[in-house]
């Protein structure tokens, strides 16, 4: 990851905040590892391989606010909770498929990278290379279209 | 000349109603477009969290003052990255920049990178000193916005002195040195809103004695301490005083909601007006006894203001803030003690000619005015930018400095030096001593040469085998050794002016002009084979990250302008460098734009013939002109870009021919946009289905490898494709490299089995797979081998 943020002083005033949320008996609302991977992120851009080695709690808080760019909210908390004991490549395969085929992604222009976790059916996956079936003048046009053409054009070609 | 300020106002753009921080940007912002000092241009972020777009200043007033249209305007909307804030301009956070999707702990480095000013108000640290009454997210993003500010900032506006301390103090208990801090106290002379058409809640205000009641404006959140009025309603309720609060249920305060709704006194003593109209706020505060702020902790204390020009006395938490704000004219008491609260209702009333007499004096009380704050703001500002710099005034660059071992090559430069910049009066050439003789016999030009030989240079050091270490090796030596003027401008043998220019290419408005054309950070050097220029810039990466220097490059292959003072003083700051061995240009200007801001201005460069094949990489950036030739006489061969030109100076054809190179070279640029912007919708695509970009990657699994590739690949005819290939780092060893080929859907052999070493010296860099598209279309496959695993990915090739 690329960051020119101190990291030192990033996470002594994560540590003094803490100090005085504890003093107020509170707790942070998010762990040190997370808040880091937040204060140096890109705007945008996602990696996976940043994120890969969090446990499942911080990784779900994690996609929420960089995929979403909101903190989780407590009914989906109390869903994921549930599945916390999944083994990590499957609890994040979960947790991204869910982000990013739910309809509020679909107006945030953030993309995962660096990611080798299949976040797509089967079916949908063929889409593309069934595309290629399609004659080449009409996939320039579907390319040159603007985006909410774009999804008007799969709607009425039965892809979506 | 003006200083240049760019200010974004993201939140402000985006919240329906200005109240708090956006009421504060907006008042001050539309000040500071009617200041003379200052040309301004305004931002709002772009969806891709990376750009903005520029907010129209007529449309952005006529928005903000008169309700009419929107601040975006109407035109064709100009955008903006960080990378084309010029160097001595002024970037001015004045919005609540926390709340902002584009971190300033990415923004801020890129501004610093070329030279940018970055001044951020502070409204207060409360989040961090008393983090509890916040909500999780400002939290978050207000911890991460504070480094960035701390780390960053050139200049921090406070809006009052106790914010200014606070500062010193968290900056103190970090042990870390506080940016420099001016105080501009906030104005206040908000316009009146008219609520002359407004309903009053005449219902509550009939059961309010004139002077009788405790009123409390604003939002229900924790850290205003509602609760401890609340709690002083029976005391007060004795003496006859009521409680009122007026405003609206904010975060986290559903308990405190409740305990209202069933307090006792409640309808009686204890009034809730929710949500009341401006009318009926201006009512109450007419006849309240006082305005008490329990408030824990505030920024400013704006309401305090609020109830003065309303004429009505306050009772506040005696913080220094508050005290700042409210002056001699509020009584004060301890945020903790009901008692103390109490008691100073009753110090209020024990003489109620006093009472009478602060009333009168509050009355004539007038605000510092919006006027006045954004003045001293602008001030700040002005001070802050630099948009001229500070090399002396009369400097003449008249000496061009070049270290050759090639007669031939500079003998085919010199003409074009010669006729292109007339300002250069002598070249001092750094050569071997065999080449001086030849050098002075066959050229006969303006310029004059001046040598200096290897031989005097070295004095009998050896020079170091590895080309870029050689290089700064040789230019330190010349820094301190050679004739060199204060400021002269560093050549290669093979650079040449495509056309006349002037001493300004290099120093313009007194800053030297710093030409770059790549981020080192993103640098990934020739696939499989570095190079030593590639090793060198590795190290040069590393080396600046590591002294937290930028890391924009320099080596743009055409002269730059040295100052060598400065080289030397880099050197006596480095002392080791030598052993470093760096790239040049990179470890000069970048140390310079750090320490020697005001002096350099950061440019994108001005070449054809770097790289010496568009293709050769991806371009990080475009030229912003094209005023220089790398020249590489391959170009000039059959079937190359420069086919049928000339290599060497003619007079007469040189406009001519400068003219088609830059032609022929713009074009080719202009196909690397387009196939930039096809591979880009190609991208938006595949992520639409995929979830993710389309990227190859090897990476280690619990299983064993995986070599996770796109099922389909749209690339344009005729481009050559840089495709990342991620791989961890303890696959990255020489002994098994990925293969790669195309193969049509006629089985034909379309690009036929390349390697790719996944070199295991520099894992910063990301290895690529280069495709070098046939002109025409196609479809087939794209199949990859690691060790024994193969795939296969569908291509298609679009004309």
């Amino acid at each position: 990851m690329k960051s020119y943020i101190d990291q030192e002083l990033a996470c002594a005033l994560y540590r003094l905040a803490e100090q005085r949320m504890q003093a107020a008996d509170r707790s942070m609302p998010c762990s040190e590892e997370v808040y880091l991977l937040l204060t140096t992120a890109t705007p945008g851009i996602v990696s996976y391989r940043d994120m890969q080695h969090l446990s499942n709690p911080d990784f779900l808080e994690a996609s929420y606010l960089l995929l979403l760019n909101r903190p989780l909210d407590e009914p989906a908390r109390q869903v994921w909770e549930q599945n916390y004991d999944l083994p990590k490549e499957a609890f994040h395969a979960a947790v991204l498929k869910t982000i990013i085929q739910s309809g509020e992604y679909q107006h945030i222009r953030t993309s995962v990278t660096e990611c080798p976790l299949q976040l797509c059916d089967e079916e949908q996956k063929n889409m593309l290379v069934a595309s290629q079936a399609l004659p080449e003048r009409l996939v320039r046009l579907y390319q040159s279209m603007p985006r909410p053409l774009q999804k008007l054009a799969k709607k009425i070609a039965g892809k979506e | 000349m003006k200083t240049q300020v760019y200010i974004d106002l993201s939140r402000l753009c985006l919240t329906p109603f200005t109240s708090g921080i956006q009421r504060v940007a907006k008042e001050i912002v539309l000040r500071l477009l009617q200041n003379d000092s200052l040309s301004i241009t305004l931002l709002s972020v772009l969806p891709s969290n990376q750009a903005w777009r520029v907010l129209p200043q007529d449309a952005f007033t006529a928005f903000y003052t008169e309700k009419q249209g929107s601040p975006y305007g109407t035109g064709k909307p100009i955008i903006l990255t960080p990378n084309d804030i010029p160097s001595g301009a002024v970037f001015f956070d004045i919005d609540s920049a926390w709340n902002m999707p584009m971190h300033r702990g990415w923004l801020f480095p890129i501004l610093k990178a070329h030279g940018v000013t970055i001044v951020t108000q502070l409204y207060d640290l409360i989040p961090i000193t008393e983090p509890q009454f916040f909500h999780e997210q400002t939290l978050r993003q207000f911890i991460s916005w504070t480094t960035a500010i701390l780390q960053f900032a050139d200049q921090i506006i406070c809006n009052a002195e106790a914010t200014k301390a606070a500062l010193h103090t968290l900056c103190r208990q970090l042990n870390y040195t506080a940016p420099p801090c001016a105080v501009v106290p906030l104005g206040a002379d908000f316009a009146k809103k008219s609520a002359e058409l407004e309903k009053t809640d005449t219902e509550l205000l009939e059961k309010l004695p004139k002077y009788g009641y405790i009123l409390m404006v604003g939002t229900i959140e924790p850290r205003k301490n509602h609760q401890l009025l609340l709690d002083a309603v029976p005391a007060l309720s004795k003496r006859g005083i009521k409680v009122v609060f007026a405003g609206r249920i904010g975060w986290n305060m559903e308990q405190f909601a409740k305990a209202m709704d069933k307090h006792p006194k409640k309808g009686t003593d204890f009034f809730f007006a929710q949500g009341p109209s401006d009318a009926t706020i201006q009512a109450l505060y007419k006849n309240a006894l006082a305005v008490a702020f329990p408030t824990k902790n505030e920024g400013f204390g704006l309401p305090i203001v609020e109830a003065y020009l309303n004429g009505t006395p306050v009772l506040a938490s005696d913080i220094p803030v508050l005290r700042e704000v409210g002056g001699d004219m509020a009584g004060y008491f301890d945020n903790t003690s009901v008692d103390s609260l109490v008691e100073a209702v009753d110090n209020l009333r024990s003489d109620m000619k006093a009472y009478e007499k602060k009333r009168t004096e509050i009355a004539a009380y007038r605000p510092r005015t919006w006027d006045d704050t954004a003045n001293d703001m602008a001030n700040v500002l002005a001070a802050s930018g630099n948009p001229i710099g500070t090399m002396p005034e009369d400097c003449r660059i008249s000496q061009m400095v070049v270290l050759t071992a090639r007669n031939e090559d500079l003998l085919r430069s010199l003409p074009y030096y010669d006729y292109c910049m007339p300002f250069i009066q002598r070249l001092l050439v750094c050569c071997p001593e065999r080449n001086v003789r030849e050098l002075q016999e066959k050229w006969q030009g303006r310029i004059q040469l001046d040598f200096f030989t290897d031989e005097q240079l070295l004095e009998g050091d050896s020079l170091p085998e590895d080309h870029v270490r050689r290089n700064f090796f040789l230019r330190s030596k010349l820094m301190k050794k050679a004739p060199l003027d204060d400021v002269f401008i560093m050549t290669d043998d093979d650079y040449r002016p495509l056309m006349p220019i002037t001493q300004e290419f290099f120093l313009k408005d007194r800053r030297c002009q710093a030409y770059y054309f790549y981020d080192l950070t993103e640098w990934k050097g020739t696939q499989s084979a570095y190079t030593s220029f590639d090793l060198g810039m590795f190290r040069m990466r590393d080396f600046l990250v590591k002294h937290r220097l930028p890391t924009l490059q320099y080596s743009s292959h055409q002269p730059q302008v040295i100052v060598r003072k400065y080289f030397l003083e880099m050197m006596e700051e480095f002392p080791d460098l030598i052993s470093i061995g760096p790239d040049e240009w990179n470890i000069y200007f970048n140390w310079c734009i750090a320490k020697h801001t005001t002096d350099f201005s950061t440019q994108r460069y001005c070449c054809i013939g770097w790289p010496g094949a568009i293709s050769d990489w991806q371009l990080w950036c475009q030229p912003r002109s094209l005023i220089f030739e790398n020249f590489y006489e391959s170009l000039y061969e059959k079937g190359h870009i420069f086919e049928g030109l000339s290599t060497t100076f003619c007079a007469d054809t040189f406009t001519m021919e400068s003219a088609e190179k830059i032609a022929r070279w713009s074009r080719e640029l202009e196909k690397q946009t387009a196939y930039s912007a096809s591979w880009n919708t190609y991208r938006e695509m595949y992520r639409d289905v995929h979830g993710k970009s389309p990227e190859f990657l090897l990476t280690r699994q619990e299983n064993g490898v995986l070599l996770d590739i796109p099922e389909l690949l749209y690339v344009p005819a005729g481009a050559v494709m840089h495709l990342p290939v991620l791989a961890d780092a303890d696959l990255r060893n020489a002994d098994t490299p990925i293969l790669y080929e195309v193969t049509d859907d006629r089985q034909h052999c379309v690009i036929q089995e390349k390697t790719l070493l996944l070199p295991n010296v520099d894992a910063g860099v990301t290895p690529e797979l280069i495709l070098a598209m046939p002109p025409y279309a196609f479809r087939g496959i794209l199949t990859i081998h690691y060790g024994e695993l193969t795939c296969n990915c569908a291509i298609s090739c679009l004309e």
